[in-house]
């Protein structure tokens, strides 16, 4: 045994010969396992991590060794945002040669993810080892089972990175189950969150700041003392200045304002909401499950009049507005066709300003969303969320991996690292880095700003229907087929029937 | 006269003859352990087992299953519970159904009604012996190779009222800008458009192959009658191009009514449910809100569907079930009336 020992030791005997021999010599084969893991450098291993969590750093080589070659693989299911080609950049370059791990990322299309996370989801696949899913997606990943519970003594109970260092209200909405939208985002009450249990932390961040073109501002006069373009602070004052930018313009083909309306996915919603939180409007009361009162409420009407009146009234929008998706209005800002619109910060940002993509560069400002005056003079606005979380499958072959990859992924130095590549189109959401990346771009100077006014909707298994309701109704309400008042009450009957049956699902 | 009993059909029904006994003694396989008896039943089914399997398992199996979960409350995977008829009775009771159906049918109707005469016309025009036809011809086809997604993207930039080269084209011209999409009508006719540009080369094709598959004497006869160009098309042409005609006819509206790539991308069942297809009712029940017992049934209605229209084409078109087809009627009573 000790000669075969030291063979394998000096090179002589592969890895294979040598189990070989010494199951031929009559040790077992978990023997010859556990005596060459102990010849060997550490590897992670697959199952429950137990024991303490491993660092960031674990394993690193030294830097005169040579990088050891890849013994696990973990594999990552991540929506296809520009985060991700950078992201495995950084993995390839830093994480895998110190750890040993080698990291795919499968990237896809937002729906086509949504669709195949959730068929590996309801199949209890193992192929996935990490999940990167949206917001909303995580009841149905938790009522599947397929995420790993990380407030425990494996995961963060002993970690390298803590749930605290994360703004609370993101770090809730992408990995808690269940939330109370209302208590995290309008009673901003973190410690009743944190109540649930947790089971993702947060991947990429983004909200709906306001974009606007700062030289149309100029040429309709839209700038303060010093020359400057001035934004709209209010609904009210971003319709007026619509007006004014439509009056002075008068440019063919340019429109004041840049709305994505159509009933897929969910565009007309995401231009809306913060528009009828502002208003004082809702979508449903979380607590009682109620729909009518909230989402067909007089504010919430008001909202929607106002909203639909911008495109009906006003004409402020492309005449297809209503059937805009987000490529088309995308292409529209990125060729100076839009004055003044709703886009993601940092998503794309940094895209406005990539001469190989856009007419605009240098053109755009970036701030938060406009709100309205409250009674105490003080602005109610709200950043529509857009925030990914990153989970471990709970089926996973490769959990203390993907865990050390996650540690590693969210410490400070790999955020700061995402944040200054401008291809990432990254803000970190690490508080400790708050500063730091406020400083990088204005877009990540809007996002900071943005995040006191964050706001989530939905995140229960009904989400996809109770959208679907939403869009539909807000779209013949946008482009005129029904009246605002009509429009909601059919939502809110439809809706309360999605409540009805979450209620009896609950119990 | 060959002998009763010795004609193929005789051959084929004939019971085989025994050769498995060699002196009372059972002939073996080389391997030993089948008899050549035995192998001689069992070969054709080691022959044909492959396809079969490949037939239950990818087709009949899928469609039985999918009725199966249409009578069960299932949402992405999982079978929860039986509840009969009531996935069918909720498709039923949901205007959003009968909107799409209706939708689905006047889509069918004018698509595929516009593609077999534009079909027709264009197989016409393009059989000729010029110089650089086959060129031409090969152009023509390319619109239906391409990937429907892809199609439909770019008609849906060419649309666009701020930026599309349709609009463009129209302002020059005096006229527009449209908004294409928001309109009921106008969104169905950009739709239909869509899927005539693509599949109209379908018909063309098929067209094209009846047009040079009629025999050169029949048209040289033809060239001899004065008679108007309705007159040959209905009794000199037509006839050859019958069966083809109904194949091409048959194929499009069962494509046409499975409509799903172009909608999806250029008006995503917009304004509201205006131009939600079938289809993409199906497709959001099954991959948007993961009801995929429901969306079971659908496509079950959707099937029931398509097979009374077939079978109504089929009948009216004069496709027997067996598929022969029935004899093009003979030319010879005009031609008598014509030529007197």
């Amino acid at each position: 045994m000790k000669e075969i020992a030291d063979a394998f030791r000096s090179g002589e005997l592969s890895r294979r010969q040598f189990v070989g021999k010494a199951v031929g010599l009559g040790l077992s084969l978990s023997a010859a396992a556990a005596f060459l893991a102990a010849c060997t450098r550490q590897q992670p291993s697959g199952g429950s991590p137990g024991g303490s969590a491993p660092s960031a750093d674990s394993g690193s080589a030294g830097a005169d060794t040579a990088p050891p070659k890849p013994e696990t693989t973990i594999k990552i299911l991540a929506i296809a945002w520009p985060q991700s080609p950078v992201e495995q950049k950084l993995a390839d370059e830093l994480f895998t040669p110190k750890s040993g791990i080698k990291v795919i990322i499968e990237s896809q299309g937002y729906t086509f993810n949504e669709q195949k996370a959730l068929n590996e989801v309801s199949t209890k696949s193992d192929y996935y080892d990490l999940y990167e899913y949206d917001s909303q997606w995580i009841g149905r990943y938790v009522l599947n089972g397929a995420l790993e519970r990380l407030d425990t003594s494996e995961y963060l109970g002993n970690a390298a990175i803590s749930y605290d260092d994360f703004y609370p209200e993101i770090a809730a909405a992408v990995g808690r189950y269940p939330t109370n939208d209302w208590k995290l985002f309008r009673e901003k009450d973190f410690a009743s969150a944190a109540q649930s249990p947790l089971y993702g932390l947060p991947w990429s961040n983004n909200c709906l700041g306001l974009f606007y073109n700062k030289e149309y501002f100029r040429a309709a006069g839209l700038v303060d003392s010093s020359g400057e373009a001035t934004p709209p602070q209010t609904w009210e004052e971003y319709r007026e200045m619509a007006l004014t930018l439509q009056q002075k313009l008068n440019k063919a083909g340019v429109y004041p304002l840049g709305i994505h309306g159509t009933p897929q996915g969910d565009y007309i919603s995401m231009e809306f909401f913060p528009l009828m939180w502002s208003f004082g409007g809702e979508l449903w009361n979380p607590n009682t499950l109620q729909a009518d009162g909230h989402v067909n409420s007089q504010e919430t009407v008001g909202a929607l009049t106002f909203f639909a009146n911008l495109f009906l009234r006003d004409k402020l929008v492309a005449p297809d507005s209503p059937n805009w998706d987000f490529d088309i209005k995308l292409t529209a800002m990125l060729q100076g066709n839009v004055a003044m619109a709703a886009q993601w910060v940092p998503l794309l940002g940094g895209l406005m300003e990539v001469p190989e993509a856009s007419q605009v560069v240098g053109q755009y400002g970036y701030t938060v969303l406009p709100g309205r005056m409250a009674a105490d003079g003080s602005i109610q606005r709200y950043a529509m969320f857009g925030s990914q979380g990153v989970g471990i499958n709970a089926y996973s072959k490769n959990k203390q991996a993907a865990w050390q990859y996650m540690q590693w992924l969210l410490s400070k130095e790999i955020q700061q690292k995402l944040s200054e590549d401008p291809a990432a189109g990254f803000v970190s959401s690490r508080k400790d880095l708050k500063d730091h990346v406020s400083q990088l771009t204005p877009w990540n100077k809007a996002f900071i700003d943005s995040v006191p006014h964050l706001r989530d909707f939905w995140n229960n298994e009904f989400y996809p229907e109770l959208l679907n309701i939403q869009q539909v109704e807000t779209n013949l309400a946008y482009s005129g087929r029904k009246s605002p008042q009509d429009a909601m009450n059919s939502a809110a009957i439809a809706q309360q029937a999605v409540y009805d049956r979450l209620k009896a699902k609950r119990g | 006269m060959p002998e009763k009993g010795t004609g193929r059909r005789a051959q084929r029904t004939s019971p085989p003859t025994p050769i498995t006994h060699e002196g009372g003694r059972r002939v073996t396989s080389r391997a030993g352990f089948l008899d050549l008896e035995t192998q001689r039943r069992w070969f054709p089914y080691l022959l044909y087992g492959p396809t079969l399997f490949v037939l239950i398992a990818l087709t009949i199996f899928p469609l039985l299953y999918s009725l199966i979960i249409s009578f069960f409350e299932a949402s992405a995977g999982q079978i929860d519970g039986f509840v009969g008829f009531d996935n069918f009775r909720q498709l039923l009771g949901d205007p959003v159904f009968w909107s799409a159906t209706w939708l689905t049918i006047r889509i069918t109707a004018y698509a595929v009604a516009i593609e077999t005469a534009l079909g027709i016309l264009l197989a016409f025009l393009f059989n000729t012996r010029l110089p650089g036809i086959g060129t031409l011809r090969f152009l023509m086809f390319i619109p239906m190779m391409l990937s429907p997604m892809v199609v439909a993207y770019f008609w849906k930039y060419l649309f666009d009222t701020s930026f599309g080269l349709i609009n463009w084209v129209l302002h020059f011209l005096g006229a527009g800008p449209y908004s294409w999409f928001t309109g009921d009508r106008l969104a169905v006719a950009a739709i239909v458009l869509v899927d005539v540009w693509q599949w109209t080369p379908f018909v063309f094709l098929i067209m094209l192959a009846g047009l040079q598959g009629i025999p050169a004497e029949v048209l040289e006869s033809a060239s001899t009658i004065p008679s108007s160009i309705w007159f040959r098309f209905r009794w000199i042409y037509l006839p050859y191009l019958r069966a083809g005609l109904l194949i091409a006819l048959l194929l499009r509206t069962i494509d046409a009514f499975k409509l799903f790539d172009a909608v999806y991308i250029l008006t995503g069942g917009g304004p509201g449910n205006v131009t939600t297809t079938l289809s993409l009712y199906a497709y959001r029940q099954g991959f948007q809100f993961f009801y995929t017992g429901k969306a079971a049934a659908l496509s079950w209605l959707m099937v029931i569907m398509i097979n009374v229209m077939t079978m109504f084409l089929m009948k009216t078109l004069q496709i027997k079930c067996s598929g022969e087809y029935a004899p093009p009627p003979e030319p010879t009573r005009p031609y008598q009336e014509a030529v007197s």
